[in-house]
């Protein structure tokens, strides 16, 4: 493994990710690993490690966090934040970290997927009203069986303010802009591991695995 | 195991004293709930009338926009603007909000938290309502209808009229309402007022060992994710609630009833012996209640979920 | 009556405040004890083994009696509380009161030693104390030590900082001593069972104490325990088991373990009454509850909490055995130059 050369580490990124005002409460993590013992994507991921990631953050580890696959993996389950002794917000860090690599390219192939439902929503003000008119017809006959509103319409006026509202913050411009921005590969950043303590020997064994 | 309900309980008593028995109260619509399981918006509205609640919409209400914000997917300004019209909506009509999606009441009071708590996040808010003409103050208390149920728990027990007798049942909490822990009405991690509702409906609860596991979709990651973490994930835990005899599960999140209801499927092609017909608690909840049966739409659900109610009918 | 001839009442019959009875009484003063329980020996009579020596503390707390009764000038009150407290002109008036009768008496100076309470484990929803079998506190422990012992075990897990180091659901502070009985646990653990393994998890290990490091090194090298850097996540019972999930931050792997006993180092922490009569005679606690004593450049002697009002022992911080007597003679010798100074003419 390469060695860490510290001069790379930049304290500008640190600062930048704490004023974006959703993660300056990572300078309280005391490592203690709680997070990483019950986060859930850990379990299944081998080199996913929320305790790692926070502290890369701290020392300022920005080109090994930035082009991350880890950083796309956290399912927001906020079983960290819910354990933590400090209370930090690790799901909100990982907002800001995911919004600070896009605009570098890196892990835009993890929201492109998603941008046509905000697109859509622009037409509708709803979020993943289906577009296939089989279900929609079949929403159409479940709704209406009982006695609701075939589909929840918003109003005209709720549409026109929701679009205003698009318009006001350039919301499609972003959806442009961050596509536009050409993509730059995530890779797994961490070194994998596994550490399996045999029960009825006691022994400790590696189980070394690349990647997933 | 039905080792946990006669232990000490971690549900915070006087925070569910100070709950409201409201009169009136604006309800805020999931989009996922409208379309995936419109009988989980049905069966809230059933349940608020047994319970003299009425309950205020508003077509002005868009989606909370919270989903998409949490996927990266929008640029941040739009979602705090969003919340901001929205509970300007029940504000202006001097009522606090009840959501049914987990989602919804978590999104709608964290954006609300950072426009209250951050000089830059209030003034895209301030920005968004001027060109708008409303206005928000925060004035608006956000509630999901899980803890307004819990409640009123004696009355709802009283009106029960389908005894869950012998039903097995497993709650799944969800991840982003006991998160909230300055508000939530028990522990995040000990959590046990659902299963106090199961006992009053007669039913019997099953705490599995992966009773607190996520549904994996929360910020799209069954988009992004799906083969790689998510699918594993769920096989874990629906292997767990599937080992520990779970006949039904609850959620308090369309989101989370997606995951857990439409992935079957593929988890059994993965060799996970899993057929658990997942419900909201609204549902059940309604349907112990004598709701008819066809007004709580069990067509929407991917695992059948009739052969497991219909001998309580 | 001159100050110097007024009783010195003492709160609390732990060792600190015997301690400070003793070299009270052997100076000549007139010292009265009162203790809400039905004996003297606060927490420390439950413990048979104290870090680092192993030496037995219920032994120890057996010396202090014996010699308690050696002296006249001791008037020890058990199943008594101080149910109120006031500073008069002169010195204090106290009300004792025991088994519904109150009392009230004139005294010199009053001397807090009223000791400490544990964190409550069940506030800990993933340890699953109080219900899952199998998982108890570190007093726990102490208390039922042969129990413990004795009972067959292939496995024990020790979760050190419950309730401590924590600003979400616990106290933020370190509770100083549960790294050294934690070891010493663990170690009477494994010298039980020599077979089972034994885990100490933690975030740090604190053991400024004489001969800490090295006994704690001592449980890690010879007795072969083995500690593993990083706070448990959850604990869940599996197999009839029970199952622990945790990281090893050092190695960077989170891990599940299959275990028979967790024993949760639990906080110690200020008795919630001790605000309210503190306060009554000018005394302060800090916002975690813990007695204040006066500022060091304003005082004479360092466990002066307010004029004539002193402390010594947990109720002002966690502290080990020793540290709570070496507190009891410095707050009796507070009392001791008080008393004189006030007293002169």
């Amino acid at each position: 493994m390469k060695r860490e050369q510290a001069g790379n580490w930049s304290s500008e990124f640190r600062r930048a990710i704490e004023e974006t005002g959703l993660a300056d409460d990572i300078k309280r993590c005391m490592s203690c690993g709680k997070c990483s013992g019950v986060c859930p994507v850990a379990r299944v991921s081998p080199t996913y490690n929320p305790r790692q990631i926070i502290r890369e953050v701290l020392l300022g580890n920005d080109e090994r966090i930035l082009q991350s696959e880890e950083i796309w993996r956290c399912f927001w389950c906020a079983n960290c934040l819910g354990n933590c002794p400090m209370e930090i917000k690790y799901p909100l860090l990982m907002l800001a970290l995911r919004y600070y690599a896009l605009e570098s390219g890196a892990g835009k192939k993890y929201v492109s997927k998603l941008f046509r439902f905000v697109q859509n929503a622009y037409q509708d003000a709803v979020t993943f009203q289906p577009l296939k008119p089989q279900r929609l017809d079949q929403i159409r006959a479940m709704r209406s069986s009982i006695g609701l509103a075939p589909l929840r319409i918003v109003s005209d006026k709720g549409k026109e303010e929701y679009r205003k509202l698009y318009d006001m913050f350039g919301t499609l411009e972003w959806i442009k802009r961050i596509e536009a921005i050409p993509e730059v590969p995530v890779t797994f950043s961490f070194e994998p591991g596994k550490l399996l303590l045999d029960n009825a020997t006691g022994h400790a064994h590696h189980n070394k695995e690349k990647g997933e | 195991m039905a080792y946990e309900l006669n232990k000490p309980s971690l549900i915070d008593r006087e925070r569910v004293a100070k709950l409201p028995t409201p009169s009136k109260i604006f309800l805020f619509i999931s989009c996922t709930g409208s379309i995936e399981y419109p009988g989980t918006e049905k069966s809230v509205k059933e349940i608020a009338k047994k319970l003299d609640i009425e309950l205020v919409e508003s077509a002005d209400q868009t989606c909370c926009t919270g989903y998409m914000l949490t996927c990266n997917a929008m640029n941040p300004q739009l979602a705090l603007a969003a919340t901001a019209r929205n509970l300007s909506i029940p504000e202006s009509m001097g009522l606090d909000v009840a959501a049914f999606c987990n989602g919804c009441y978590a999104y709608l009071r964290e954006l609300k938290h950072l426009i209250h708590s951050n000089p830059n996040f209030h003034a895209v808010a301030d920005q968004a309502m001027r060109a708008l003409g409303r206005e928000f103050h925060g004035h608006v208390n956000v509630y999901h209808v899980q803890e307004l149920w819990y409640r009123q728990l004696d009355r709802i027990k009283s009106m029960v009229e389908r005894p869950l007798t012998g039903l097995r049942i497993a709650a799944h909490y969800g991840c982003h309402y006991l998160v909230n822990k300055d508000v939530a009405i028990d522990d995040f991690n000990y959590p046990t007022f659902i299963e106090e509702i199961y006992i009053a409906l007669g039913a019997t609860p099953v705490f599995y060992n992966e009773r607190r596991a996520c549904c994996g979709y929360s910020v799209g990651r069954g988009f992004t994710h799906r083969e790689e973490t998510v699918l594993p994930h769920l096989a874990i835990k629906m292997g767990s609630a599937a080992e520990a005899g779970v006949q039904l599960m609850t959620t308090t999140c369309p989101g989370c009833n997606v995951a857990l209801d439409r992935e079957q499927p593929a988890l059994r092609k993965m060799g996970v012996n899993v057929n658990i017909p997942v419900i909201d608690i609204s549902q059940l909840i309604a349907f112990a209640l004598g709701t008819p049966i066809d007004l709580l739409c069990f067509q929407a659900n991917t695992t059948p979920v009739l052969p497991v109610l219909e001998r309580f009918l | 009556m001159d100050i110097i001839n007024k009783d010195v009442l003492v709160i609390g019959g732990g060792i600190a405040g015997m301690q400070a009875a003793l070299d009270l009484a052997a100076s000549g003063c007139q010292v009265v004890i009162a203790e809400k329980e039905q004996c003297l020996g606060g927490h420390v009579k439950d413990y048979t083994c104290l870090f680092p020596d192993l030496s037995d503390g219920s032994a120890l707390v057996a010396q202090k009696i014996a010699r308690i009764k050696t002296y006249s000038n001791i008037t020890v009150q058990l199943a008594t509380e101080v149910s109120d407290l006031e500073a008069v002109s002169g010195g204090f008036k106290a009300t004792l009161t025991n088994n519904g009768k109150a009392k009230t008496r004139d005294f010199g100076a009053v001397i807090f030693a009223v000791g400490y309470s544990n964190f409550d484990g069940t506030k800990y929803g993933e340890y699953g104390y109080g219900r899952y079998p199998g998982v108890i506190t570190g007093i726990e422990f102490e208390q039922n030590i042969e129990k413990v012992l004795e009972r067959p075990i292939k496995s024990a897990v020790f979760i050190k900082c419950v309730g401590a180091r924590d600003r979400s659901k616990g106290m933020p502070y370190c509770s100083k001593v549960c790294c050294m009985y934690t070891a010493k646990q663990a170690k009477e653990l494994k010298r039980a069972h020599p077979d089972a393994d034994v885990y100490v998890t933690y975030m740090d290990i604190r053991a400024n104490f004489k001969n800490g490091e090295e006994f704690v090194r001592s449980a890690m090298e010879e007795e072969r325990v083995c500690y593993i850097r990083g706070r448990v996540a959850k604990v869940f019972p599996k197999n009839d088991r029970l199952t622990v999930r945790c990281e090893d931050t050092l190695m960077g792997v989170p891990f599940e373990l299959e275990t028979d006993l967790v024993v949760l180092a639990t906080a110690m922490v200020p008795l919630k009454s001790t605000n309210a009569l503190v306060s009554k005679v000018g005394g302060k606690v800090d916002d975690n509850g813990f007695i204040n004593s006066l500022p060091l450049a304003e005082s004479s002697n360092p466990m002066e909490v307010a004029k004539g009002v002193y402390y010594a022992g947990a109720c002002a911080f966690p502290c080990d055995v020793r540290e709570s007597l070496n507190q009891g003679s410095a707050a009796a010798a507070g009392v001791i130059s008080y008393l004189q100074v006030s007293g002169r003419p």
